[in-house]
């Protein structure tokens, strides 16, 4: 059975159906992970057994319960800082490699109350700290349209997994960045959504006060189906939005001359790669050939958002990876040493590279005489560039804009600043806590993917998702070049 | 302004080689020169943005709520002894409370 381009809404009413068991889906999915899983390494963990086991369970459920439960069967890849219940969870680090959650996210209980079956656990930037998921202490997953180039990140093998077809739907979280940049790169559809309409209990945390768990697919029918199911209030997380947020749209709806688009500008002041910048400009002529009103305007602060989200995202992340200290769980170092040296090297021993200067660097940021210049002044800044998305949404209904800068970059190609430069477009929907999202438009040259951005002001992720569901109709199927040529 | 890596080592509880110490200094000097940007900005009378405000915090009731055993917490633990956590001592032998 060919599993590859089904979708999640397609999967759950075959299951549902009975025109294809549990069983088969999971040995078809497994089958097409293997198959290619050498040169792509999108995962850590394949949870089989436990995957098994929960076919087993739902088995057991009457089918007028079965259609109340939309992702039926479907088989669904976790991105690996999620927590899942006796399941391996590493972050992507060794410093948590042999670490098993005594329990599942809030995600993970609903899409599983959903009828999704977790099949396996993504690879990532390890902490999801990084863009090309190159930091993973597994070794960094490949971009399936060309080996040799990086999925994005942090959520890369959750990406990689979707583009290739092994599995139809995916979680990712996103902090920076990290759900739209890979999506982009690899050719998928990914969501950020409004900070606290996703609850992020069981996400093992990196930046606070930035990050949400998201779906990633290669429909934007799939991905909003996943946000129904996940988002909404959970008492396990305070910072969860009180009232829900409706996602559904009326599907065939063509028209968006109600809307009004703005394109910002400033943001492009990088050199755009030529074909991303030529996909962007068709995309706009097309909104605009159908009478929609787009124009450019500047949003401001483009120079500086950067900036303002590192430093507060290491200021979070040297408090958060404060609790790793070898004591409860993870990693703990084979020196026999005191209380102090266990602390020391257990986090040395564990943490990688980039770990560890997020965390001297939150913590320099954070330390006397440096906390007013640089963190709190990067909160005003925060504020500044909020305001400056507020305006722009009185005037208009969506934003559209690049995701990155290029498609994917080779592996081993990102060093020092500019690898932090390339969360330019990505960052300000963290910054505002709005939803922003990547839809594919085409590819490049080399055939790779190219995603566009979309963003809406708070709550209002319907607006985001009308043009998306249009942009998908008006790009039609895309034909990808070299995809499954492995 | 260079970076006091000695202190930043002590509050984030690392222990570098000096290579590493070394390689991380002129990556976090570099970083910190952008950052330095910021200050560009005149935020006079701007209030930092802590939290997304308009997100009012959601409270639970004060219950207690029974979820995991001993068992399962301590499942992951590097080394435990019954229930409990299993630590070096914080004392060494031969020190004084002098």
């Amino acid at each position: 059975m060919q599993l590859t381009n089904a979708t999640a809404i397609d999967l759950s009413q075959m299951l549902r159906n009975g025109d294809i068991s549990l069983e088969e889906t999971l040995e078809a999915t497994y089958r097409e992970i293997e198959k290619n899983e050498k040169k792509i390494n999108a995962y850590i963990t394949l949870a089989k057994e436990a995957a098994f086991r929960r076919a087993k369970i739902l088995h057991e459920i009457p089918s007028e319960k079965r259609c109340t439960m939309p992702l039926f069967g479907v088989p669904i890849a976790v991105k690996d800082n999620i927590c899942t219940r006796r399941i391996l969870t590493t972050c992507g680090s060794k410093m948590l490699n042999n670490y098993v959650p005594p329990y599942s996210a809030t995600v993970i209980e609903r899409l599983e109350e959903a009828g999704a079956i977790v099949i396996g656990k993504t690879n990532m930037d390890e902490f999801a700290m990084g863009n090309t998921s190159e930091t993973s202490a597994y070794g960094a997953p490949h971009n399936p349209h060309n080996l040799n180039y990086v999925t994005g990140g942090s959520s890369g093998g959750s990406a990689a997994t979707v583009a290739l077809g092994s599995c139809p739907i995916a979680l990712g979280t996103d902090t920076g960045g990290s759900i739209r940049l890979p999506a982009s790169y690899c050719g998928i559809v990914g969501i950020k959504p409004t900070y606290g309409s996703v609850s992020r209990y069981g996400m093992i945390s990196y930046a606070s006060s930035f990050e949400q768990i998201g779906p990633m697919a290669k429909t934007v029918s799939d991905c909003v189906l996943m946000l129904e199911v996940m988002s909404g209030e959970d008492r396990w997380d305070a910072t969860s939005l009180v009232n829900k947020n409706e996602f559904f749209l009326e599907f065939g709806e063509r028209n968006l001359q109600d809307m009004r688009i703005g394109v910002p500008f400033d943001y492009q002041n990088q050199s755009l790669q030529p074909e991303v910048k030529k996909a962007l400009e068709d995309t706009i002529n097309r909104f605009a050939s159908e009478n929609v009103k787009i124009e450019e305007f500047s949003l401001g602060l483009a120079e500086y958002a950067v900036w303002a989200y590192y430093i507060i995202a290491c200021a979070q992340a040297s408090s958060n990876l404060a609790r790793f200290d070898g004591v409860k769980y993870g990693y703990r170092t084979r020196d026999e040493v005191g209380l102090e040296e266990l602390y020391r090297r257990s986090r040395t021993e564990g943490f990688g590279h980039e770990v560890k200067k997020r965390i001297m660097l939150g913590t320099f940021v954070l330390s006397e005489g440096f906390y007013e210049e640089y963190y709190i002044q990067a909160l005003k800044v925060r504020r500044l560039i909020k305001e400056a998305y507020d305006e722009a949404f009185r005037k208009y209904d969506v934003l559209i804009l690049p995701v990155s800068d290029t498609t994917a970059p080779e592996l081993g190609s990102q060093q020092g600043v500019d690898s932090y430069q390339k969360d330019v477009y990505t960052v300000g929907a963290n910054l505002a806590g709005i939803p922003a999202m990547s839809v594919p438009i085409g590819m490049d040259e080399k055939g790779l993917p190219i995603g566009v951005q979309i963003m809406a002001d708070k709550n209002q992720e319907k607006k985001m998702l009308r043009v998306a569901y249009v942009l998908e109709q008006m790009r039609g199927e895309v034909e990808w070049d070299n995809l499954m040529k492995l | 302004m260079k970076c006091p890596m000695e202190k930043l080592e002590s509050l984030s509880k690392l222990e570098l080689t000096e290579t590493e110490k070394n390689l991380l200094q002129k990556e976090i000097q570099s970083l910190l020169e952008c950052m330095d940007k910021l200050g560009e900005l005149n935020t006079q009378g701007i209030q930092p943005m802590t939290q997304l405000e308009e997100t009012a915090i959601l409270y639970r009731e004060d219950n207690e709520v029974g979820r995991y055993t001993s068992e399962e917490m301590l499942a992951n633990a590097p080394a435990h002894r019954e229930d409990m956590f299993v630590v070096p001592n914080t004392i060494q032998r031969g020190e004084t409370c002098n």
